[in-house]
């Protein structure tokens, strides 16, 4: 699994590519946890080369979603492949996270 | 070795003729009962053996998880799955754990646990087919 950070403008696009899983999300937390702790106003996960998350992926989203709430940052996610939508929707997570269909939209919002 | 796990649900789940959806469902229940193994049964050294046995049956497939790790507090583990599920349905606010479970009993028929403080836990999932369920109910 790879997680790249990139910064466009307020924004910072954290795309994620490969499975998501007990032994991998550590690494998108901390990628995560280090643009919460800048204050970064909107953070956007892309998703789209995410064929696979279990729970502990979308945990690790839930925190994200607290983290940037705290200081009133947006938090956008992006890309969702089918099993990983289901994913979301078995956890009845779907409609706590703001859900976009490209990066140009999460990331004007 | 979860991907491995994975895959073996995933073709077994496809032979009994399962569709993608469900057979996705049911893989990701199966990873997050091997998951809480790894993290409840066998803690911070984080190994351990787990075995894992899937049974195909035209109508079902049955998996079942077996842990050493000693006896789990089952009553503790109901109370955090209904809080956890009471606390979606209402809406408040979401907290990171307790999801896999959750997840579990939201994707399978059957969830039995088996546990002994010398011979460790077998958990054992159970899916129907949809159509030989819907058949159960119509009978």
């Amino acid at each position: 699994m790879q997680v790249e950070v990139n910064r466009r403008g307020d924004a910072a696009v954290i795309s994620v590519s490969g499975d998501v899983d007990l032994y991998t999300s550590p690494e998108v937390r901390k990628a995560i946890t280090r643009m919460c702790k800048k204050k970064v106003p909107v953070i956007v996960i892309n998703l789209a080369e995410v064929a696979y998350m279990d729970s502990s992926g979308v945990a690790t989203l839930v925190e994200g979603l607290q983290l940037s709430g705290r200081y009133e940052g947006a938090f956008r996610i992006v890309g969702l492949q089918p099993a990983v939508r289901e994913v979301f929707e078995l956890a009845r997570l779907d409609h706590v996270f703001a859900i976009f269909e490209s990066e140009e939209q999460a990331v004007g919002g | 070795m979860m991907r491995l796990v994975r895959r073996n649900v995933s073709m077994a789940c496809e032979m009994v003729g399962f569709k993608e959806r469900e057979t996705n469902a049911i893989t990701l229940a199966v990873d997050e009962g091997c998951t809480n193994i790894i993290r409840h049964c066998y803690g911070e050294k984080n190994e351990g053996l787990i075995v894992v046995r899937i049974h195909m049956f035209p109508d079902k497939i049955v998996v079942s998880l077996k842990d050493f790790g000693g006896k789990v507090d089952l009553r503790k583990l109901e109370r955090c799955r209904k809080k956890k599920q009471r606390s979606l349905e209402r809406a408040g606010p979401v907290k990171p754990g307790g999801l896999g479970v959750m997840l579990i009993h939201n994707v399978m028929d059957r969830v039995q646990y088996k546990t002994s403080s010398k011979s460790g836990t077998v958990l054992r999932l159970t899916k129907y087919l949809s159509h030989t369920k819907e058949a159960e109910v119509a009978g």
